[in-house]
């Protein structure tokens, strides 16, 4: 083989390569570009602190889009659901991403073969199972397959945002206060990193429970110190442990109330702080802004409600540099 | 297998550039002719409707004097906010203190946005009628302290493959908004600002350099200056940072915010399906005068509307919501 044959040769896997380079250029969307979103998150913890700290109070559904047969099912709801020893470890559907105190890690599963990520892996938490969210364009399994709290996860890149989609659920609760969540619910959820922040918000559909998306935001911060289940610079719980320890929930007692009325919590958040019970019940219309115009003529806020744990950054006294005590203000 | 080896070397050349096509680097939108309308990478213009689902209670009427939760105040603003009186605020036309661009975004209203000229953003709302510029022009002139402040916008974009991607580092490397706060004041109690070094990654990100209007000036380029104008991208977020602010309220309980306060915003279209858009909008509040060494971060949520048919538009009041 004589020297210009081979260049002849070379030339032309070069311009295979070439060919290769546009071909592969031209089928490149925009959209496949990625962010890396590899590392450990704490939660803010700014924005609706006493729902994901405390949990919201009891028959207090303002903002929430239920319809009447979720309203009647968390109004028989009672606290002591999760002493029953069968439910204290149940886990909290992935949405409670967004409603809970906690931070997560989160990292790629990468093909060994390509270097090509497919999936990302979130830490779950005491309360709420890892997820994996799919990367590899696999299709959700059938309707019939294994539903868990944690559901099916897909995703897919818009520009700088992971875009993902949950089905799969198990039924349980949409709120800590017993607002229900049926396996029919799907979560889409847009994570954006922006530096060292990690913006998440939910969309919530729900066809049995609710009559129009519920729309959840939170906003972690990239934090190496932080623990990864844990509140900025607090530690992880530990594990899940469940144990008989309230004696009224045994001997086959069932925790629920049968009719509204029996729930002693019924009226305690409009009678706390002054509105309309039709507002606390909640519903699609106290959304929005005219609900709140409709609220406002009658409104007279009760006075020195706000007693205790009203004051200040609540858990964030345990966040950088913050501490609550300077404000002397009253505590429980 | 020197076969392979031999065809490998060949096919690692279209296989390294569509990986750098495929994964190009979050960069600021370069000032181009024509303005940022020109090059806008969403369209967020529109009627939008805020969906309260988020501290309901907080947001839907006015809070109690001393509820503070959620927010980071140091012991001056519980101060401030005990000697607070909303009727003599009232009586001093002081009514639009608590619509400043701090808490503006978190009330229950309606936002109509639309372009005042092609480098200005124009977000109006119904409740408190206030008006925020958000000028995509670095050089626009300061005005005097306001009610919304002098607000800078960025549009954070992915470049497009092969096209305009030569700022930034790579993707991951130095993602938007993990410079220096607007304004570059250190927090109470020293130490790293929240949200400021360097993000992970190290380097500044281009549009968020730790001042106002960050990102090149226009015909600086930096590397790959003089290249042809960046090819419109599909997505992006808007960075907004404001200062020059007046003194305001965070609530209408008195909970305030100085004239050192400043904003990091980050506003996301977020489009679902069958027409359902909402717009996310991130604050990090910082104030080195009421704040504790922390900042204070919400992310109101809006919803598309076809058209303006449920504007209501209401004057300010400290009495009331909205």
């Amino acid at each position: 083989m004589n020297i210009s044959f081979i260049n002849v040769i070379r030339a032309g896997r070069w311009s295979i390569g070439l060919l290769a380079c546009v071909v592969l250029l031209l089928r490149t969307p925009v959209a496949q570009a990625q962010v890396d979103l590899s590392g450990t998150f704490g939660n803010v913890v700014d924005q609706d602190i006493q729902v994901m700290t405390e949990g919201p109070n009891f028959v207090d559904y303002g903002g929430i889009p239920l319809n009447d047969a979720a309203r009647a099912t968390a109004l028989s709801h009672t606290p002591e659901v999760i002493n029953e020893i069968q439910r204290q470890c149940q886990p909290y559907a992935l949405h409670y991403l967004l409603e809970a105190a906690w931070g997560f890690r989160m990292w790629p599963t990468v093909s060994p073969d390509t270097g090509e990520i497919i999936a990302w892996n979130l830490t779950g938490s005491i309360d709420r199972q890892p997820t994996t969210i799919w990367m590899d364009g696999r299709e959700p399994p059938a309707d019939t397959a294994l539903a868990t709290p944690a559901g099916f996860t897909t995703g897919k890149w818009q520009g700088d945002t992971l875009v993902t989609t949950t089905t799969h659920f198990q039924d349980g609760v949409l709120t800590r206060n017993g607002v229900p969540a049926s396996e029919k619910e799907v979560l889409i959820m847009f994570f954006t990193r922006q530096g060292q922040w990690l913006l998440i918000t939910g969309v919530i559909r729900d066809p049995v429970n609710l009559t129009a998306p519920y729309v959840l935001s939170n906003v972690f911060r990239f934090d190496t110190d932080a623990s990864p289940n844990a509140i900025v610079g607090g530690t992880n719980p530990p594990a899940c442990m469940p144990a008989e320890e309230v004696l009224t929930v045994l001997n086959g007692h069932v925790p629920t109330y049968l009719t509204p009325q029996d729930n002693p919590n019924l009226l305690s958040v409009s009678k706390t702080y002054g509105l309309p019970q039709a507002a606390v019940l909640g519903g699609e219309k106290t959304m929005y802004p005219e609900y709140a115009r409709q609220l406002a003529p009658d409104y007279v806020r009760p006075k020195n409600y706000c007693e205790h744990d009203c004051c200040g950054s609540g858990f964030a006294n345990r966040l950088q540099g913050y501490n609550r005590q300077v404000l002397n203000c009253p505590t429980r | 297998m020197r076969r392979l080896a031999g065809r490998a070397r060949w096919l690692s050349v279209p296989l390294a550039v569509a990986t750098l096509a495929g994964a190009g680097p979050i960069q600021a939108a370069e000032p181009t002719p024509g303005g940022a309308q020109a090059q806008v990478p969403v369209d967020i213009t529109g009627y939008w409707v805020a969906i309260i689902s988020q501290e309901w209670r907080l947001r839907m009427v006015v809070p109690g004097k001393g509820e503070f939760i959620g927010i980071p105040l140091n012991l001056a603003a519980k101060q401030y906010s005990d000697a607070y009186d909303a009727e003599k605020e009232t009586a001093a036309g002081n009514a639009c203190m608590a619509y400043g661009a701090p808490a503006l975004m978190r009330m229950p209203l309606r936002l109509h946005i639309t372009w005042e000229n092609a480098n200005t953003l124009r977000v109006e709302t119904d409740a408190g009628q206030q008006t925020r510029l958000l000028r995509f022009d670095a050089a626009a002139t300061r005005g005097a302290p306001s009610r919304q402040g002098d607000a800078r916008a960025t549009w954070l974009t992915i470049a497009p493959p092969m096209f305009g991607g030569g700022r930034g580092g790579p993707p991951g490397g130095a993602p938007p908004g993990g410079g220096a706060p607007p304004g570059g004041a250190a927090p109470p109690g020293g130490g790293a600002p929240p949200g400021g070094g360097a993000p992970p990654g190290g380097g500044v990100p281009p549009g968020a350099g730790g001042r106002l209007g960050g990102g090149a000036p226009p015909g600086a380029g930096g590397p790959g200056g003089g290249a042809p104008p960046p090819a419109r991208a599909q997505f992006g977020t808007l960075q907004v940072l404001t200062d020059n602010l007046l003194p305001g309220l965070l609530r209408k309980n008195g909970v305030p915010y100085s004239d050192r306060a400043t904003i990091e915003e980050y506003w996301k279209l977020l489009p679902v399906d069958q027409g359902l858009e909402y717009l996310s909008i991130t604050s990090i509040v910082r104030d080195p005068v009421y704040f504790q060494g922390k900042t204070y971060t919400t992310t109101p949520i809006f919803m598309r509307e076809a058209d303006g048919s449920k504007w209501h538009p209401s004057p300010c009041s400290l009495r009331s919501v909205p």
